[in-house]
């Protein structure tokens, strides 16, 4: 989906507006605020991506046994919400979004560090492995290749 | 007259037997020096010698620091009222001679012997057994019961029971709501699961009950579980390491957290929804989102009708689109990114054909 930030803007303001009036853009008109929140998502993506050397280090280190995955999973944890408030926080402000210069290189990347992140609650229930996490980080970093 | 000496005799083996193990359990089962101090206690008794004469039990230790491991007993604190008792240690302790002052045991017996105060005496042997039967305590090392699996599994890594959050000292009343239910069979009860037994009732348990919607539970142990990773996203403080300490008041805010989540504005049910449905790990489950804060609560669906609190978690942009495009089955991006690797691999093979 290519990136129409007038169409984004045009988007947020209604939300916005409704969101004053004490409604929803969702039971308002469902279509538009299904594109606001693929607009949300490629925003993510450029989020994440704008952070990509240090989630890349993190799972650098991990690969290469620097740091252990309780540490990997403490330091990419933080990383990851950091970055996601952060971009939630972003989102709602017209103001800077005008002002936003989307990367088109970043299409997709919050998609492969979420993933990774989201691997740590499949380890929390003991649904999988350090090994499998690691080995999952280790094919992600090599998707993650072309980001940077 | 007969029958009455009968049991005096009686009372009597009894209080020597009591006394031979007795010292048989403080000498770590040594029988040789069991029988010969029991012969020391009998021939005190008798009066045959003193009773401060030096004890062979442990040769290498003076008479008074052999006894104050008998007056202190570390295993039983109500030791202290064992002086009452017929071993009468407390007499050996004393630093006064023989005599000067003949020991309690050594009075009894003379009066025995001497065939006076008989009622006197056979009550005292009386009282001296029952209260040997009372502290019986004292005769084996009060041990610390093994920590039962479940609070292994939710009191952390303390062996310490002050540390653990079900212990009595902390929780009085509910320290046993995640003991094996009574009419559980135990090889039933060690069969669980770590998730079901995290899922078992305890009084903590929160409830969530709104007309036209699936009741709700959040037992408490699974709200505990998620707490350190997920009790940001409901406001809870965090530690150096980004976690929610997983303390017991924590794990009830985040409960009532949840229980509240119907009350919130623009709260979104879905009752017949998902979590990873089409994955191995996909489950039908009832779902609350809320989307201004972006979270969502997964309820798991069990077979017998409940919906059982599972995972709660910020839920990103095109997950919000998963959910509500697909009517609540929510799957995190990791499986939608598996999805479209394999909605490419068939392009690329319609393409080939």
């Amino acid at each position: 989906m290519t990136y129409n930030k007038i169409r984004h803007l045009e988007l947020l303001r209604r939300f916005l507006d409704f969101k004053n009036q004490g409604k929803d853009l969702y039971r308002e008109n469902q279509n538009e605020y299904m594109e606001l929140l693929h607009y949300r998502g490629r925003l993510e993506d450029h989020a994440f991506w704008k952070n990509r050397k240090q989630f890349v280090l993190l799972m650098d280190n991990l690969i290469h046994g620097l740091i252990d995955m309780e540490k990997f999973e403490i330091t990419f944890s933080r990383l990851w919400k950091e970055t996601f408030r952060a971009d939630s926080a972003f989102q709602m402000d017209l103001k800077r979004l005008e002002n936003l210069q989307l990367d088109p290189r970043s299409d997709g990347f919050g998609t492969l560090v979420t993933s990774v992140y989201r691997q740590f609650e499949v380890l929390e229930d003991e649904e999988c492995t350090e090994q499998e996490v690691k080995d999952y980080v280790r094919n992600t970093l090599r998707e993650i290749q072309p980001y940077l | 007259m007969k029958v009455s000496k009968s049991i005096l005799i009686f009372l009597f083996f009894s209080h020597v037997s009591g006394a031979f193990f007795y010292t048989l359990h403080r000498t770590n089962g040594n029988v040789y020096k069991s029988v010969l101090l029991t012969l020391y206690f009998l021939a005190i008794k008798m009066g045959l010698i003193a009773p401060n004469v030096p004890l062979k039990l442990d040769h290498h230790q003076p008479t008074q620091q052999l006894l104050s491991r008998v007056v202190y007993n570390p295993y039983v604190s109500v030791f202290d009222d064992y002086h009452t008792s017929g071993l009468s240690m407390d007499n050996i302790q004393r630093p006064v001679s023989q005599d000067s002052l003949p020991s309690h045991s050594e009075s009894v017996i003379n009066e025995l012997r001497a065939g006076d105060s008989r009622v006197r005496e056979a009550a005292w042997l009386l009282i001296t057994i029952w209260m040997l039967k009372q502290q019986s305590v004292g005769f084996q090392p009060v041990r610390q019961a093994p920590t039962p699996p479940h609070r292994q599994l939710f009191g952390g890594t303390s062996s310490s029971s002050r540390n653990n959050y079900f212990s009595k000292s902390s929780q009085p009343g509910v320290s046993l709501q995640m003991e094996r239910p009574s009419d559980m069979p135990h090889q039933d009860f060690t069969a669980l699961t770590k998730e079901q037994r995290r899922n078992l009732p305890d009084a903590r348990d929160g409830f969530i009950d709104v007309e036209g919607h699936p009741k709700l539970t959040a037992r408490y142990g699974q709200v505990k579980h998620k707490t350190p990773d997920h009790g940001d996203i409901h406001d809870l403080p965090t530690n150096e390491k980004g976690k929610t300490p997983k303390t017991e008041a924590n794990a009830l805010s985040l409960r009532d957290s949840l229980v509240k989540m119907p009350e919130r504005e623009g709260i979104q049910w879905f009752d017949n929804g998902g979590y990873q449905k089409g994955t191995e790990r996909g489950y039908d489950s009832v779902n609350l989102y809320d989307k201004d804060k972006r979270v969502i609560a997964i309820y798991k669906k069990q077979e017998n009708g409940e919906s059982l609190f599972s995972t709660t978690c910020e839920v990103t942009g095109k997950e919000e689109a998963h959910l509500l495009e697909s009517g609540g089955n929510y799957l995190t991006e990791a499986v939608l990114n598996n999805q479209k690797a394999l909605t490419i691999t068939d392009t690329n093979t319609n393409d080939l054909q």
